[in-house]
């Protein structure tokens, strides 16, 4: 009877230079950085006053997503427009890779401790705690340097604050959230895409027609909105790192 | 962490992976379509203004015109009038004219006239002798003798001349 084949880890395909190892995910996020690398060269290989059809989509989405997050980061758009975007485009194509047939399906067949075993070739990079953390902590990093460059050492007051024993102990609050942060962005993302993949895995097991698809659909908005999320939370932490503190 | 799958190593590709996608995607996507999306706002501020202004330009020219209009028509006006004016004064001289050559005309007619009646008459008279010269000459010519005849025509030829004198 055949199983399902499950991993909270990403797995092993092979190792560079015997010092890397180059895991399903990391592979998959490799194929994803591709794909949009060749997407922007089409997009903007001949740039139009009026669009072609991928101009378009390209101005579509750079637009639709520069004018969300100016209403979150106002005139410090531009300053952080690469990074809420990236983060953005690169998240939702990762979740959204990871929900393409294959993906978990298509594998080899490897030994390990001396017993064949199954890898898929393909994971959602978002499936993966590595590019989870990796993403949260890039963006909790770049919000506490845009905080302490904004405003200087007196961001540092929103932490240490020794005014009265409240302020000092809502700053406590405050450095542990700036630590929580990391760990929530990194787990919401990860919990969602590999439930999601179980969901749809555990699905396609059962009732391998028709029924996976709302399922699929379902997966696809949850792709959508943990992009978003990760982003939009990002641009609200930024917005406010680098405002003036209120106390 | 290791049940977790979280590694150093592999923490560190990705973010090194992100960090390049952020590079890449902001030199060849962000940049160039914030660019072209800029250029085309500009493109279309720009002939929204120049819209504008031309629509000044056309409220000015047809101000222009109107006024070249209104100008053109109080000229008009007043050289119809002007025109109206001379003609009537044109068409008064062509009638006095008129008027003063028919009667010239009918002045030449009557005196024509008077100078054929004369013309007539005279040669009526002379038909009219010839005519009694010649009743004369048959009547004679039945109850006279020739010599006679004679004596009394050149008497009565004698009695016409005077009288036609």
């Amino acid at each position: 009877m055949p199983s399902i084949h499950i991993s909270i880890t990403a797995e092993k395909l092979f190792t560079i230079g015997g010092v890397l190892p180059v895991t399903n995910s990391l592979f998959t996020s490799w194929i994803v950085m591709g794909l949009l690398v060749i997407f922007s060269l089409l997009a903007t290989r001949k740039l139009a006053l009026i669009p072609g059809n991928i101009q378009s989509v390209a101005e579509l989405v750079i637009e639709g997503i520069y004018k969300l997050f100016e209403t979150v980061l106002h005139d410090k758009i531009a300053m952080f427009f690469s990074l809420i975007a990236s983060l953005f485009i690169f998240i939702i194509a990762m979740n959204w890779v990871g929900l393409l047939p294959g993906v978990g399906t298509i594998g080899l067949r490897m030994l390990e401790d001396g017993h064949e075993k199954f890898v898929p070739l393909f994971r959602a990079g978002t499936a993966d705690l590595n590019m989870t953390l990796a993403l949260a902590i890039i963006a909790v990093l770049i919000i506490q340097y845009s905080g302490l460059r904004s405003l200087g050492t007196s961001y540092l007051k929103r932490f240490l604050n020794f005014r009265n024993p409240i302020y000092f102990f809502v700053g406590i609050l405050e450095l542990a959230g700036e630590f929580t942060r990391v760990i929530s962005f990194a787990f919401r993302l990860f919990g969602n895409i590999f439930a999601g993949e179980v969901l749809l895995t555990v699905i396609a097991f059962l009732m391998p027609l028709l029924v996976p698809l709302p399922f699929l659909g379902l997966e696809l908005f949850v792709g959508f909105i943990q992009a978003l999320v990760f982003s939009m939370l990002t641009a609200a932490f930024l917005a406010q790192a680098t405002a003036p503190a209120s106390h | 962490m290791e049940q977790l799958g979280i590694e150093p190593l592999q923490l560190l590709t990705q973010v090194v992976n992100f960090t390049i996608m952020v590079a890449i995607l902001t030199r060849l996507l962000y940049k160039p379509i914030l660019k072209a999306l800029k250029d085309r706002r500009d493109k279309i501020a720009e002939g929204l203004e120049y819209a504008e202004k031309m629509k000044v330009e056309e409220e000015k020219t047809e101000a222009k015109r109107q006024a070249v209009i209104a100008r053109a028509n109080e000229e008009a006006g007043r050289i119809v009038d002007e025109a109206k004016k001379s003609a009537k004064g044109v068409e008064a001289e062509i009638v006095a004219r008129a008027h003063e050559d028919g009667r010239a005309i009918i002045e030449k007619g009557k005196a024509d006239v008077d100078l054929e009646r004369i013309d007539m008459e005279k040669k009526l008279k002379e038909h009219l002798v010839e005519i009694a010269g010649a009743i004369a000459t048959k009547v004679l010519e039945s109850t006279i003798s020739v010599s006679s005849h004679r004596a009394i025509i050149n008497k009565k030829i004698k009695v016409v001349a005077k009288q036609l004198s």
